[in-house]
């Protein structure tokens, strides 16, 4: 727990709240300023600013959390549905440095919005974000499942190890420098503290 | 009736990830580049319908996910994001938890405008839901262990290592 922290202060009993739950790990309060009446917040007890930063026990207790007062909302308020929703940075909107798991209750037309946008994208720039996530994916989740690359790329892979065995050097495959609306960071990809640390300055 | 999902995941549309509990994917029509989706491999509407042990999974595969992302591609941070029914936008038959990376100036906006309610109602709601909670939230639904497999007898081949214990000596 961190002195400094208000969300400690809440999620511990320091600072009285309107609780729903809690248990060693996690309290659910109601927001106070919610998007919908009974809008829940799930703040995990100990200190931690991003959801990644959990060791994994707590993430899943958090989610089978979400689950079970999800559950309770459609059941007691009647509401036809509910969004479960983590803000991970500043960048994604966090705006206090400790996580939230927020549990809103919804309804048709409600204006909370959390919609999420769809863009038409072409397969080829699919298989190049699969090809730049697989390091990352292998590291995190293990083996990555030869099939998950699908005939097109299996295909490219096949014309390229054929092109070499000709003698012709393909480039095809450097594609993957292309950046596609210019979302890589220059330079070092920024750490999860770094991430953390956006929220706060630092401290 | 038959689920686009399922038929995806059958189909390994965008698969990056699978194990026996989870489906991890890439969204064919993201809102941003990375965008990622943590689905339970059993069909199941809602989350109400995923068993606890699932939705375990899935959360840890979310953050999984996030790492990922702040990895590979450089996103500056991440949302997670469950639609639980139409009127919270789902629009597929199936759970799904988007993991979407964000950058700086991306266009994308995940705001509400925050309600101003009354100490009196919050009190009273606050009473009826932790009255409800406290009979059933917590309560965790664990993975029953997997029936041991029968071990068949093992057939010696011939040309295997222990073929010559089988000649015994009379």
């Amino acid at each position: 727990m961190n002195d400094q922290c208000i969300f400690c202060a809440i999620a511990n009993g320091k600072v009285p709240s309107q609780k729903v739950y809690e248990d060693d790990k996690v309290a659910a309060v109601l927001d106070i300023n919610p998007a919908n009446p009974g809008h829940i917040l799930i703040i995990p007890k100990s200190h931690v600013q991003i959801m990644p930063q959990m060791d994994e026990a707590l993430a899943g207790h958090c989610g089978i959390m979400a689950k079970q007062l999800s559950g309770i909302l459609i059941s007691q308020l009647k509401v036809e549905g509910t969004s479960i929703f983590v803000a991970n940075g500043a960048a994604a909107g966090q705006r206090a440095p400790h996580v939230m798991i927020h549990v809103i209750p919804r309804a048709q037309g409600d204006g909370v919005g959390l919609s999420i946008p769809e863009n038409k994208v072409k397969p080829e720039l699919l298989l190049q974000i699969t090809e730049r996530l697989s390091p990352a994916i292998e590291k995190h989740f293990g083996k990555v499942l030869p099939a998950n690359k699908g005939k097109e790329a299996l295909k490219k892979e096949t014309e390229r190890d054929e092109n070499k065995s000709g003698g012709e050097q393909s480039k095809k495959g450097d594609e993957s420098q292309n950046n596609e609306g210019g979302e890589s960071a220059e330079g070092g990809k920024p750490s999860l503290d770094d991430i953390a640390n956006l929220l706060t300055g630092g401290k | 009736m038959t689920c686009s999902i399922c038929d995806a995941i059958s189909k390994r549309d965008g698969v990056l990830f699978e194990d026996d509990k989870i489906v991890v994917m890439l969204a064919q029509n993201p809102a941003a580049t990375g965008h990622m989706m943590i689905l339970p491999k059993s069909h199941a509407p809602i989350i109400e319908k995923v068993p606890d042990f699932v939705v375990d999974s899935m959360f840890v595969a979310a953050n999984k996910a996030s790492f990922s992302l702040f990895e590979s591609l450089g996103a500056l941070g991440t949302n997670v994001l469950l639609q639980n029914g139409p009127a919270a936008g789902q629009s597929e038959n199936h759970v799904i938890l988007h993991v979407i990376p964000r950058f700086e100036n991306d266009g994308l906006s995940f705001e509400w405008k925050p309600r101003q309610v009354s100490e009196d109602q919050l009190k009273s709601i606050a009473g009826q839901l932790s009255g409800a909670a406290s009979r059933t939230v917590g309560i965790i639904e664990k993975e029953k262990p997997k029936p041991l497999e029968e071990k068949k007898p093992e057939e010696v081949g011939k040309g295997d290592w222990r073929e010559k214990y089988l000649r015994r000596i009379p």
